[in-house]
């Protein structure tokens, strides 16, 4: 799809183009991040259904507020505040609805076996079910450390939090994933 | 002898810094059990992938999202909208809601029995854009935006946001009741 030039527009000028009412520009920036806020909802939400719906509320959100997005953090960094936010708004400390194991949405057969696949869904789904558990700012700090990769201080920056406070509560997720996996 | 602080078992165990570069952990028995459990819980918080969608559910994705800012965007600014960007005032005006709801609640007039709404109420409920007192609820939940939702508490379930938007026809109809009186006692 031909967008005019704009996938190649760096984060600041795509910005831009969003707020002078560029057509398509905001569509750039949904598909550069869509991924990674889809898996970061994921993550809270436990299942397919829900992960999508909080990922297209947070992207609504952010075109709303993107008048208000001042650049001093990473346009990623600002996306995952928002998701942060709307999945703990609507997610809570409830336990999310996981699929069943194997009810995957895209299945590769030419990968691993089917059994260790099995088992490695299996052992995923319990592990996320572990940091559901967890308290809001310690699943939120192990997730953004954990699967996207944020230092420290992007993950203060978009939990409004201090670095020191970040790798304590880091340190204490992890301590509790692993005394919830071995009460199980 | 002083252990190792959080922060210093969190670094060492992510790789950012070396063992080596501190000789406590050599020297320490208790600080390499509590590396040592770090590092297996790294391993096992790592096992916790999500499953990939359809290849088809992105394009799919990002046209829903386009629909719905489409939706959203190009809508006259009411004067709601310019008013709720004043600092401080949508707590105050959404404990207001919050209260007339509780009232609405609490005092309101025996419900009707499980027998169907009359015809003209239910119109009335559907036709919320020509109702001002459900069109100043509906204006007064819809403009809430989420750092503002968010600082006045009303985002969860059990606040005036939810609240709002989870009434029954009878607790909407009592809310329409109290809201006329309102309006009509200020003379709108």
């Amino acid at each position: 799809m031909q967008d005019g030039g704009l996938s190649d527009l760096d984060e600041a000028s795509l910005v831009a183009a969003c707020l002078e009412g560029t057509p398509g520009a905001f569509d750039v920036i949904v598909e550069r991040h869509r991924r990674s806020v889809y898996q970061l909802c994921y993550r809270y939400a436990g299942n397919h259904e829900d992960a999508s719906d909080l990922a297209q509320d947070v992207f609504l959100r952010a075109y709303r507020g993107l008048k208000r997005f001042r650049g001093q953090s990473s346009l990623a960094t600002w996306l995952y505040r928002i998701a942060v936010n709307v999945c703990l708004n609507r997610v809570g400390a409830k336990r999310p609805q996981t699929e069943p194991i194997g009810e995957q949405q895209f299945v590769d057969l030419r990968a691993e076996p089917m059994p260790d696949r099995m088992l490695k869904d299996e052992r995923g789904a319990r592990v996320r079910a572990a940091i559901a558990q967890l308290p809001p700012k310690q699943r939120s700090t192990l997730i953004l450390r954990m699967y996207h990769e944020m230092s420290h201080q992007e993950i203060a920056d978009a939990l409004g939090s201090s670095v020191g406070a970040v790798k304590a509560n880091f340190f204490h997720a992890l301590g509790n994933l692993k005394k919830l996996l071995e009460h199980e | 002898m002083r252990h190792l602080t959080d922060d210093q078992l969190v670094d060492l165990a992510e790789g950012v810094v070396l063992e080596s570069d501190v000789p406590h952990v050599a020297a320490c028995a208790a600080c390499r059990q509590q590396l040592a459990e770090l590092g297996a819980a790294l391993t096992i918080a790592a096992e916790a992938t999500v499953p990939e969608p359809s290849p088809l559910f992105w394009d799919h994705f990002s046209s829903r999202v386009r629909d719905a800012v489409a939706s959203g965007a190009g809508t006259r600014e009411s004067w709601w909208r310019r008013v709720s960007w004043w600092p401080g005032i949508m707590a105050p005006i959404s404990a207001l809601v919050a209260a007339i709801l509780v009232l609405a609640v609490v005092f309101r007039t025996p419900g009707p029995t499980s027998q169907p709404a009359p015809a003209v109420e239910v119109e009335l409920l559907n036709d919320a854009s020509e109702d001002p007192s459900l069109a100043l609820v509906a204006e007064l939940t819809d403009a809430l935006e989420p750092d503002a939702a968010v600082d006045a508490d009303l985002a969860g379930e059990g606040s005036a946001d939810h609240a709002v938007t989870h009434l029954n026809d009878d607790e909407l109809r009592e809310l329409q009741r109290l809201l006329k009186d309102a309006l009509a006692r200020r003379g709108v």
